[in-house]
């Protein structure tokens, strides 16, 4: 029980945790990031600095760009519209609300149907796109193909659930006038629960689309096609000046995506009605033109499919569950979940540290009196937002193969890749949750310098707001450490993509399944922590 | 032969009010108004005999079923003979005035073809609605959005459903309730006159009494969930009145 005079009690536990995590994560992974990865990395990034102000802006450079572009937009439209689609079916069958008749009591073998069908959305959405692309590469071969496939099991999962809890929140009321007319459950779902739902649906659908967008331009790291496979090739092969056209290209596209995202988000509150039946057209005629980029790798891939050594397969396909669970695989097991879960919590702790001070240095709640003051105030905030538009512009897989120049692709340049990403995103978070705070709530705690202000009067204003922030970023950094493991940093992604490289089957399927407890359980435990603040805090 | 009836039929919910020992029988054909204070047990009534409200005592039948005994495909069919027009909340507005009309047949199609409707309605589909909605004199609100419509307007697409759902047993609950005196003197002559086209039967709620008047065959009074008198509109005075409105 607290005295009146001892501390209040710090959320330690979540510290300790990390902590250890960390340490085991670099004892077992033998490290990598000791000093020796810094040996040389100026001399290996000098050639790449020196060609982010020379791009290769010949017509066959541009060329490729592109069609590399046009390419991604495709896989993340595909992707999109078939996870929608699969989502959408699941989350018919994952909403209590279509599958249970009101007022009569629920039958048990539909309880039963419904939380299996969210299992198996669950197990879809925790596992990344980039794991899926490496599944579905073993059937297909890489290509834009795989991309979008990839990206349509992972958004299957995603959308799925946001709907299914979308369709499960429409009021009883708004669905009464079809279930009296005599209609079957799933009359009912399509002609009351989904247009009630239809809004938001589409809202994060779209949301989802600009996802896609950053996605799809990096998938083809691991095979997906688009922007993201050349990138790789010419970073292998020491051509900067091309990889700072195509990162020029892909700035381009995430930037498009993010105005268009945002024009429809506004729009979207009264937008108005679309004429009859002008939606299921639109829809059609954008993935119509979308599939142009994408047939010849349709037929590619069905090449590869038709080719598949079936016989090889059907009889691998017992190893999957042909896995020792002995002490050392699970140590193993546990050593590699702790490298994605440390880079994510450590990243964030970084990130989120290094906007703080951002906030401090630079303060955004008050203009300082004086044209010089002012005018440096001014210079220093234009350069902060752009250094953090640029960090959040360009994904953390992008990041990771930059600082990979010179740190070799490793848990260092993971780390190093995470944070810049994340201080991207949270600096705009941190900036816009002190433009909330009205002037008025801070009168009272003026104590003459900004600085001392925004200790007193912002920080305390703001902070649970950002303790949210951090927390959904470290959540969102924990699926990006899994991915850039993927790429080659290490830890459950590496070891998931060896396993499936070398057809391990019944290792992957372990991998994949502690992939997926690991995200579930950090995602309960983080909603846990918020909610068990927030009842703190009234 | 009865289109419903009710033997000694009792609800009771936590609250106090609901219905107690309520008899009950309406032949088809017959236009009926339950009149009575709020609280007095008329929309319990009503959801009763809409299988929405299941009875603590007593036995009902609508159409020869029991509305809550019946399940699965023989409660579809028997949702698909009773029409019910509630106060508000009829429309789904995520869909248009077409859609709200025509979703009057979904009880009669396959859920295929409820999905085409949905996606890309027949001409026929769209001639229906149109027709339907002629008869409540909204021909040309066809592709409005139910938020276009004025509360009076939304009762009235609920109507054209009703007509192209065409039950055997139409129920209505309040349904003039929150429109102007003369609106709802409009609708509820709308309402007989088309039941009385169809050749069905009608059990509507009241609260108003001016509504009242020759065109019904029936006025049932209920009084704190019971039947106090059962007769016809001429019968009805001030006294009988006085019965149930009384505090």
């Amino acid at each position: 029980m607290s005295t009146p005079t001892s501390r209040p009690r710090l959320p330690w536990v979540t510290g300790v945790v990390v902590l250890v995590a960390t340490a085991l994560a670099w004892l077992g992974s033998g490290a990598g990031l000791g000093p020796a990865r810094l040996d040389g990395a100026w001399a290996r990034a000098r050639p790449l600095i020196a060609a982010l102000s020379s791009p290769d802006l010949s017509t066959e450079a541009l060329t490729q760009g592109l069609e590399l572009t046009i390419q991604t937009v495709a896989v993340a439209t595909w992707g999109t519209a078939l996870g929608a689609a699969a989502g959408f079916v699941l989350a018919l069958g994952a909403s209590h609300r279509i599958a249970h008749v009101p007022g009569r009591p629920p039958r048990r073998w539909r309880h039963a149907r419904v939380e299996l069908v969210r299992l198996i959305l669950d197990g879809l959405r925790a596992v990344p796109d980039f794991a899926w692309a490496l599944v579905v590469l073993v059937f297909i071969g890489a290509g834009p193909v795989t991309g979008a496939l990839a990206i349509a099991i992972s958004v299957t999962g995603l959308l799925g659930k946001i709907y299914s809890q979308l369709l499960d929140s429409t009021p009883l009321r708004r669905t009464r006038a079809v279930e009296l007319t005599g209609s079957s459950r799933l009359t009912v779902a399509l002609w009351g629960h989904v247009p009630a739902a239809a809004g938001p649906m589409l809202s994060y659908t779209l949301l989802r689309l600009e996802c896609s967008m950053r996605n799809a331009s990096v998938i083809g790291i691991v095979g997906g096609g688009g922007l993201g496979a050349a990138l790789f090739e010419e970073l292998g092969f020491g051509r900067y000046d091309r990889v700072t056209t195509l990162l020029l290209f892909l700035l381009g596209l995430t930037a498009l995506s993010d105005l268009v995202s945002k024009h429809i988000a506004k729009a979207s509150p009264t937008r108005p009605r679309p004429q009859r039946f002008r939606m299921p057209m639109l829809i059609g005629s954008g993935l119509l033109l979308t599939a142009l980029p994408l047939a010849s790798a349709t037929q590619t891939a069905w090449d590869e499919l038709l080719r598949l050594d079936t016989a090889f397969l059907r009889a691998t396909a017992g190893n999957a569950s042909s896995v020792s669970l002995d002490l050392a695989t699970l140590t193993a097991l546990a050593r590699d979940a702790a490298v994605p879960l440390s880079t994510a919590y450590l990243a964030t702790g970084i990130a989120a540290l290094t906007s703080l001070f951002g906030l401090w240095l630079v303060p955004r709640h008050v203009s300082p009196r004086g044209a010089l003051p002012r005018a440096l105030n001014t210079s220093a905030r234009v350069a902060t937002d752009a250094a953090a538009l640029l960090a959040r512009a360009i994904p953390d897989v992008v990041w990771l193969l930059l600082f990979g120049v010179a740190l070799h692709v490793g848990p260092l340049a993971a780390i190093a890749a995470i944070t810049v990403h994340s201080f991207g995103l949270l600096s705009r978070l941190f900036v816009e949750a002190v433009h909330t705070v009205p002037a008025a709530r801070l009168e009272p705690r003026r104590l003459g310098t900004p600085r001392a202000d925004f200790v007193w009067g912002v920080a305390p204003e703001i902070a649970p707001t950002l303790r949210t922030h951090v927390s959904l970023q470290a959540e969102s950094n924990l699926r990006a450490g899994l991915i850039v493991g993927i790429v080659g940093a290490g830890g459950l992604g590496d070891a998931f993509h060896s396993s499936v490289t070398y057809w391990r089957l019944g290792e992957a399927t372990l991998q994949a399944l502690a992939m997926i407890v690991l995200t579930i359980a950090v995602d309960r435990l983080a909603r846990r922590w918020s909610d068990a603040r927030s009842c703190a805090r009234p | 032969m009865s289109a419903c009836s009710l033997d000694a039929v009792s609800v009771s919910f936590a609250e106090g009010r609901g219905l107690h020992d309520v008899r009950l029988e309406i032949p088809r054909g017959q236009v009926v108004a339950l009149i009575g204070a709020s609280g007095s047990g008329k929309t319990t009534l009503l959801r009763v005999l809409a299988g929405l409200q299941e009875p603590t005592r007593g036995e009902v039948e609508v159409l020869g079923d029991d509305p809550m005994a019946s399940s699965g495909a023989a409660r579809r069919r028997l949702r698909r003979d009773v029409g019910l027009m509630m106060q508000r909340d009829n429309l789904v507005e995520g869909l248009r005035v077409f859609h709200n009309v025509i979703m009057g047949r979904l009880g009669h199609w396959s859920t295929v073809r409820s999905l085409l409707a949905r996606v890309w309605p027949r001409r026929a589909e769209i001639a229906l609605a149109h027709d339907a909605l002629q008869r409540v004199e909204l021909g040309s609100r066809l592709w409005d959005w139910p938020t276009q419509l004025s509360g009076g307007e939304q009762q009235r697409v609920a109507l054209a459903r009703l007509v192209v759902q065409a039950p055997k047993l139409w129920l209505a609950d309040e349904p003039a309730a929150g429109l102007d005196p003369r609106l709802r003197r409009e609708l509820l002559t709308m309402l007989i006159a088309l039941v009385r086209e169809h050749d069905a039967t009608l059990v509507v709620t009241l609260h108003d009494v001016e509504l009242l008047d020759e065109h019904f065959d029936r006025i049932v009074g209920l009084r704190a969930g019971q039947v106090t008198f059962d007769s016809s509109p001429a019968e009805v005075d001030d006294a009988r009145l006085a019965e149930i409105y009384a505090a």
